[in-house]
């Protein structure tokens, strides 16, 4: 409960909030206004001729909406997925998007005060693009991810028009 | 007719005839092969005037080409190539001319060389005009640009004093002038008559143009070179009217001379090459005719020849071979014995001379023959008769005689004298068989009376003599057998009577009547000594036969008898000795039973001692095995619980299991129970204000969650230690449970081992029992050897006695020397002498050492060489 703090005069609530989850031992975020809902890991419907962090497809209570597996995504190596993989369902522009992370932590609090911009290092990184900013949370730095730019991509566009347009 | 001709006419006739027939053939060959020769010749002389003319026109065609082209080009070249074929053409032609053979040819061939002649002029013509052209033309092309060049230098002139119409009229008359030129070139080239009035058209222009730049011209100058011009122009057109008419005469020569000429030779020379290859045509059909005519000429007559040759060689060789193959024939026939054979040939050759001689040689051959057979046939009749007599007569029937009826002639005679020399030597031959018959059956008979002469009184003379002194054997051998009837062996023949033979068969019997008295005597009195005890004396005369047998028989019994009484002697000495070393033998038997019994005792008693051990072996043995048995059931009954255990320890494992799945469950639902709280978050977060409380109670869920979660790791924790313990537990339950098993099976082997110690004991028990029931038996066995030893003692006294008592029996007999001594020799090898010597002091001492043996009292027998003497 401490890490939440409410604020009565902020009328734009969910601003300033954070759905934080695991990737190997790192803790990255991304914004609640993003997320429609959590799950737990289903079975995943493979299509064929996706790029590779594209699982495929689920079906989450009737309706079909594709899964990226953020770790392909990031070019990190993949990992088998077992009972404690979650799926962060993100609604971005009346499109549904699965993530799959390792796990999913809690609720946070970040106030843009304590949300530093990404160092400049050589461009070669090429997963900043996906960063928006480095969040400051106790002790904690937790990577605030873009999810628009994780997402609208001018490639995964094309495929999830697709799929969206199939379902 | 041909019979009546010799072999060697007809051999003559028939060479002659095929002779004839091969000199008209060669005749025929001869006409064939010159008539086509001659043919031949002639159709290759007109092959070559053909050829010929062939030439002519070639060249000739060669030349006009040559000319044409000369025409044409103009060139010196092709003269002279035209005079080098039209040489060549006037040469063949000249050729032809002298090869000509009829006179029509001869008249076209003229006519051609005139035409060439013709044609050679004509051609120098029109050579001599082209080159006056060419002289022309030259002018022509000096004169046309001097015009050219001084018209222009007017119009310059002209233009460069602004004398406007001058430079015009110049400039004008330039064109025409060049026009004119142009033509004039184009005439020459195509000689074309449009191109000559063109020239003149241009040239009438080219005046006008004059006359007026004459009126126009001032100029001095000008003038001067218009005068030049008009003189120029002038001079031209004369020598292009030259030109004109030079062309047209060659023209005209060329197309009216030679045009015509050339072609015409041309056919008349294909006219003469025609006509001889007409000829030739006509030619060779008919030697191909003749020639065919020819072949088929000598091949009729080759057979007409061969035919005749046939029929000639048929005709002589059949008359001749067909003859003197039957009297080859005849002759083998003959040869074989068959001499009925004869030939008729109606020839009157040397053939059928041969055949009739052949046949009166057989006739004579016949003749002889029959004679021969007539003279065979009665000599066969006599031989056969006195080969059946003979054959009768070797049978034994010696009155058989031959037939003299069935001889004739002289040869009766030779029948007759063969069966009176079979009767002289028949009749005494008779007689002397009668009389040995009778001899011979014991009928000794009279002395034959009757006269015989020569060599059969001889004979009778001989039988009386041999009739005389068998009467007298017989007489002789009677009183002898008497006698030995009577007993009186020492009667004998008197062997004086008789000579040779009949001596030695009275001398025989006396010697075989002395020969059976002497053995039977010697005999006699060798029995007699046997029969007083005398074993000594033999027989020693010297027989043969049956009588050495009986010596042999004789002396045998006497050594077999002295023999067996000698080994009898030495048996009796044995015997006794052997009965004293019995008695010794008992006696040492019967003390060495009563030591083996003492012995027995002890041994019996040890053996009892051992049975009572073995038996407490055998019973504690039986104790331990039921301990192992005991033991083994206990080891049996830890293995069993140990088995239980380890199921119990399963149990507990598969109990732990059950509560791990339960755990992951209750984990599962922790996890949920997260994803439930953080969903709820994200509602809270997103409903903004109005969340806050829900997003407290989320929270709060969350936590508990998370609790549980950790109580569910924890848990798992100590359950997979117990479970890790548990698999300790029933490994090591599992190694006692091994060394368990390993103990029952080493107190299995135990048990085992000490059943069969028992066992063993049991059976040592027995056989200590067999063995001392044995040592009992044989402790009683050794009670009756000592009697039985002392009773064999007895026996042996008793023996001894009655072993001298034979002795003295047998001393009655005097044994020959050699017995004796080998007696002796025997004696003194068993030792007899000296068991002798010291049996009293042995008797004495067995005596004293038991009391319970009686010895018998056994007299002394002396068995020393000089007690033999005594017998």
């Amino acid at each position: 409960m401490e890490n939440i703090e409410f604020n009565e005069n902020d009328v734009n609530f969910q601003d300033g909030q954070y759905l934080t989850f695991n990737l190997e031992n790192q803790q990255y975020g991304i914004e609640i206004r993003d997320v429609t809902e959590i799950v737990g890991i289903q079975q995943i419907t493979d299509l064929p001729d996706l790029p590779d962090y594209v699982k495929g497809v689920i079906n989450l209570r009737g309706s079909v909406i594709p899964v990226v597996d953020v770790r392909l995504r990031f070019g990190m190596s993949e990992r088998s997925y077992d009972e404690r993989t979650c799926i962060m369902v993100v609604d971005i522009n009346k499109t549904s998007v699965g993530l799959v992370v390792d796990t999913v932590s809690e609720v946070i609090n970040i106030s843009n005060d304590n949300i530093e911009p990404t160092p400049k290092l050589n461009a070669k990184a090429a997963r900043n693009r996906y960063v928006k900013g480095l969040g400051k949370s106790g002790d904690d730095v937790k990577i605030i991810v873009d999810t628009q730019k994780l997402l609208f991509d001018a490639e995964l566009d094309t495929i999830i028009n697709s799929i969206a347009s199939d379902a | 007719m041909l019979k009546n001709l010799s072999v060697k006419q007809k051999i003559y006739a028939g060479f002659a005839a095929v002779l004839v027939l091969l000199i008209i053939m060669s005749v025929i060959g001869y006409n064939v092969i010159g008539s086509a020769s001659d043919g031949f010749n002639t159709y290759r002389g007109w092959a070559k005037n053909a050829n010929t003319s062939g030439r002519v026109q070639a060249n000739l065609l060669e030349s006009r080409l040559a000319a044409k082209n000369f025409f044409i080009n103009g060139e010196q070249k092709d003269v002279l190539a035209f005079t080098e074929c039209i040489d060549k053409t006037s040469q063949f032609l000249d050729e032809a001319e002298q090869n000509v053979d009829i006179p029509e040819r001869e008249s076209i061939i003229k006519k051609v060389s005139s035409d060439l002649d013709d044609y050679k002029a004509n051609f120098e013509k029109v050579k001599s005009l082209m080159e006056e052209r060419g002289k022309l033309v030259a002018e022509l092309d000096t004169k046309g640009p001097q015009i050219e060049r001084s018209l222009s230098e007017i119009m310059r002139t002209a233009n460069r004093d602004r004398d406007l119409e001058a430079a015009y009229r110049a400039s004008s008359g330039l064109r025409d002038i060049l026009l004119a030129r142009l033509y004039v070139i184009k005439y020459l080239e195509k000689n074309q008559k449009s191109d000559y009035d063109r020239v003149k058209t241009e040239f009438s222009n080219f005046d006008d143009e004059l006359t007026i730049l004459n009126n126009e011209i001032q100029n001095s100058t000008r003038r001067q070179l218009l005068s030049e011009v008009t003189s120029l122009s002038r001079e031209y057109k004369s020598t292009f009217e030259n030109v004109y008419t030079t062309i047209m005469t060659r023209n005209e020569i060329i197309e009216n001379k030679l045009d015509k000429i050339g072609p015409e030779i041309s056919s008349l020379v294909e006219e003469v090459k025609l006509s001889y290859k007409n000829d030739q045509d006509k030619l060779g059909p008919e030697l191909q005719a003749s020639n065919d005519r020819g072949i088929m000429l000598i091949i009729v007559f080759s057979l007409i020849a061969l035919a005749m040759g046939v029929a000639a060689s048929v005709l002589i060789s059949r008359p001749i071979v067909q003859p003197v193959n039957e009297l080859v024939s005849v002759a083998q026939a003959v040869a074989d014995g068959d001499l009925n054979q004869s030939l008729i040939l109606d020839q009157n050759d040397e053939i059928g001379t041969l055949a009739e001689t052949i046949n009166g040689m057989v006739t004579s051959l016949k003749k002889a023959d029959d004679a021969r057979i007539e003279n065979d046939r009665k000599v066969k009749v006599v031989l056969d008769e006195v080969s059946a007599t003979a054959e009768k007569l070797n049978a034994g029937n010696i009155s058989a005689r031959a037939d003299h009826s069935k001889a004739e002639g002289e040869l009766q005679n030779v029948l007759t004298g063969f069966n009176q020399a079979i009767s002289a030597v028949v009749e005494p031959l008779k007689v002397t068989g009668n009389y040995i018959s009778r001899i011979s059956k014991g009928d000794v008979p009279e002395k034959i009376t009757t006269d015989y002469k020569g060599d059969f009184n001889v004979i009778k003379m001989d039988i009386n003599q041999a009739i005389e002194t068998i009467g007298d054997l017989i007489s002789e051998i009677k009183v002898l057998t008497d006698a030995a009837e009577r007993g009186e062996l020492s009667v004998r023949g008197k062997s004086s009577k008789f000579e040779g033979d009949w001596r030695n068969v009275v001398d025989g019997i006396n010697n075989l009547l002395e020969l059976i008295i002497a053995p039977i005597e010697e005999a006699q009195g060798c029995l007699d000594k046997m029969s007083a005890g005398d074993l000594t004396k033999q027989m020693e005369g010297h027989y043969k036969g049956d009588f050495a047998k009986m010596k042999d028989a004789l002396n045998n019994s006497l050594s077999s008898l002295n023999d067996l009484l000698g080994e009898v002697t030495i048996a009796v000495e044995q015997v006794s000795s052997g009965a004293i070393q019995v008695a010794d033998s008992s006696q040492s038997i019967s003390q060495g039973a009563t030591e083996a019994a003492s012995s027995l005792e002890e041994t019996t008693a040890s053996i009892t001692e051992i049975s009572a051990q073995s038996r407490k072996n055998a019973e504690n043995s039986g104790n331990a095995n039921t301990l192992a048995v005991s033991s083994l059931k206990s080891a049996e009954t830890g293995n069993e619980r140990m088995n239980s255990m380890v199921s119990a320890m399963n149990d507990i494992n598969d109990s732990s299991n059950e509560i791990s799945k339960i755990i992951k469950v209750i984990d599962e639902i922790a996890f949920q129970t997260n994803l439930l709280a953080l969903n709820a978050a994200v509602e809270a977060a997103r409903a903004g204000a109005h969340g806050k409380g829900f997003a407290v109670v989320a929270e709060e869920v969350r936590n508990l969650a998370q609790r549980s979660a950790k109580a569910a790791q924890e848990t798992t924790d100590l359950i997979e230690g117990s479970m890790e313990k548990v698999k300790n537990g029933t490994k090591i339950a599992d190694q006692t449970a091994k060394a368990l098993n390993e103990i029952i099976t080493e107190i299995t082997k135990v048990s085992s081992l000490v059943e069969e110690i028992a066992t063993a004991s049991n059976e040592q028990v027995s056989a200590i029992d067999q063995t001392s029931s044995a040592l009992g038996q044989i402790d009683q066995v050794t009670q009756s050897q000592s009697a039985s030893a002392e009773e064999g003692a007895a026996t042996a006294e008793e023996l001894s006695a009655q072993s001298v008592q034979l002795k003295q029996i047998l001393s009655k007999f005097r044994l020959s020397r050699q017995i004796n001594g080998k007696i002796g020799s025997m004696l003194k090898e068993a030792g007899i002498t000296k068991v002798a010597e010291t049996h009293e002091d042995r008797k004495t001492a067995a005596k004293g050492k038991n009391n319970k043996k009686k010895l018998v009292e056994e007299p002394q027998i002396n068995l020393d060489d000089d007690d033999f003497g005594e017998f």
